[in-house]
């Protein structure tokens, strides 16, 4: 989500009335919340992969 | 209030136990006088939401006939339990801590409730909580913030907020709470109490009301080790109207749990979970590993590669659902919700279906890592939180010269273990200068209760910590 605007834009798609909520903090813990799951999503093939496939070949080719 | 009843209101369950079997005391006797101090300190706690006088002292009269029968059912009957007010009581109004369900009356009981009953146990009421059960600090409900009773301007920690202030308090003997990320273990530690969450699967579900559904766990408050064992025996077992209830055998053993600790190997892992934290709390948890040395276990160092990202796909996990829970809420009725709660669910909006994966696919990962980490030790060693209690609406704190969030604080060392959803245990291990308790937790490999019990008990005999706050300051308010 690039700004503000998309994110209420996203509530309203959910029929959520923006008012009732501080969406630009939530909108600031956005940027916090991606640098965590970045944590997540630079695992995937070194680490997560060979737990369902049982083997590291696959991400060592 | 008499000698007598002032010094019956402060046994164990299993002290009081004994006396109810022998016919020494009467159950009513007993919930006559509890319902007494509730009505003369709870009103400065704050820890109940709704008080069941009538339905306790009928309660108490039918345990008394029976046991006066000869029809003794074990060590629950007749002793008073308190629910936190997220568990599902039958003709009894639930509240969820939130105006939307202040009037909310459930027409079945969870099935933690209907064991309780079963083994004699008498409801005596329904505890306030964090609302949702969604925070770590407890003073955020319709029904106003719970007070620590080591010193009223404190919170309780959350969410299971009424559970671990009634139980210090001497309001009950022991009580149910919930545990999504740490909810009744921050509670235990902040007030001065034991707090179990026992494996995921363990303790039924049915008629407990959701905040994440993967990591929901009913969790055990008591005043000691024992207790707690005796209370979670109570409500465990497979449930088939609970999709996560699981048939895994439970071999909860008391002589076991008795048994020494000498040869047997403690890990701590020394970063995560010992960084970030008061000067007070990593010196009295270093303090209670030395009391560990000192009756012969062995202390190791140990590492967990991922706890960072394991802490974060807990994170992800809860925010995500939590969301689908209150979704429908925050659209029609958004006013109802407190504001900090409100704010807090709607976050959950914002991780991606693919994120939400990842954090499923990092809990196999994680449970790979401990797994392996227990093949070379019986138990973890680490505090329950990073601080003691926080005063009531405080939402940060300096740490190591750094702003911290108090909720971060509070549970982030508790979220990891309920994400690989295996036995943890906070047990009093000391208190801070300014007399505010201190938790150390507990985790054991998966369904091996016992263990974190055995080193819990072993602790708790050699330390006598005390965990009662039977006299309350009233002019600290």
């Amino acid at each position: 989500m690039e700004n503000l605007e998309q994110f209420h834009r996203l509530l309203s798609e959910h029929q959520i009335n923006k008012d009732y909520f501080n969406t630009e903090d939530i909108f600031r813990f956005q940027k916090q919340l991606k640098d965590q799951t970045a944590l997540l999503r630079g695992l995937r093939l070194q680490e997560l992969e060979p737990v369902f496939f049982g083997t590291k070949e696959r991400t060592e080719r | 209030m008499s000698t007598r009843e002032s010094e019956f209101l402060r046994w164990s369950i299993k002290e009081l136990s004994k006396h109810l079997r022998s016919k020494k005391i009467s159950p009513v006797e007993v919930v006559t006088a509890l319902l007494e101090r509730i009505e003369d300190v709870d009103p400065i706690i704050n820890s109940y939401i709704t008080v069941m006088s009538d339905e306790a002292l009928n309660a108490a009269k039918q345990a008394e006939r029976q046991i006066a029968k000869g029809k003794y059912k074990g060590a629950m009957h007749g002793i008073p339990i308190g629910l936190k007010d997220l568990i599902y009581t039958e003709g009894v109004r639930t509240t969820m801590g939130c105006e939307i369900f202040k009037d909310f009356i459930p027409d079945d009981d969870a099935t933690a409730v209907k064991k309780l009953k079963q083994a004699g146990a008498i409801i005596i009421g329904k505890l306030n909580t964090h609302q949702f059960a969604f925070g770590p600090t407890g003073d955020r409900s319709y029904f106003g913030a719970v007070r620590n009773p080591y010193n009223l301007r404190k919170v309780t920690g959350g969410s299971s907020s009424g559970s671990g202030a009634a139980v210090a308090a001497g309001l009950c003997f022991g009580a149910l709470g919930t545990d999504t990320g740490g909810s009744s273990r921050i509670p235990a530690a902040c007030c001065g109490v034991v707090g179990m969450k026992a494996n995921f699967g363990r303790v039924s579900k049915y008629g407990v009301f959701p905040l994440s559904w993967t990591l929901d766990h009913v969790g055990t408050l008591t005043r000691t080790v024992e207790d707690n064992m005796i209370l979670l025996q109570s409500i465990a077992g497979y449930d088939s109207k609970d999709p996560y209830s699981l048939h895994e055998r439970f071999d909860l053993d008391n002589s076991t749990m008795k048994s020494n600790i000498r040869g047997k190997i403690i890990g701590v892992p020394t970063s995560f979970y010992f960084s970030g934290i008061t000067d007070e709390i990593r010196e009295t948890v270093e303090g209670a590993l030395k009391s560990f040395e000192k009756m012969g276990a062995k202390i190791e160092t140990v590492t967990i590669p991922h706890i960072e990202e394991i802490a974060t796909a807990h994170f992800v996990t809860i925010a995500s659902e939590a969301y689908v829970v209150h979704e429908e809420r925050l659209r029609s009725r958004p006013e109802m919700i407190d504001e900090e709660v409100r704010n807090r669910i709607l976050s959950g909006i914002l991780p991606t279906a693919s994120e939400y994966i990842q954090a499923q696919q990092l809990r196999h990962l994680a449970i790979r890592e401990f797994n392996q980490l227990f093949e070379g030790i019986d138990v973890l060693v680490t505090p329950t939180t990073s601080a003691v209690a926080t005063d009531i609406d405080q939402r940060e704190i300096v740490i190591d010269g750094k702003p911290q969030p108090v909720r971060s604080v509070l549970n982030r060392l508790t979220g990891p273990t309920t994400l690989l959803g295996i036995p943890s245990i906070s047990v009093p291990c000391g208190f801070s200068k300014d007399g505010l308790p201190i938790g150390m937790q507990l985790i054991s490999k998966a369904f091996d209760e016992t263990t974190a019990y055995r080193f819990a008990y072993a602790f708790e005999r050699q330390s006598g910590v005390n965990t009662l706050k039977f006299d309350i300051d009233r002019a600290n308010q």
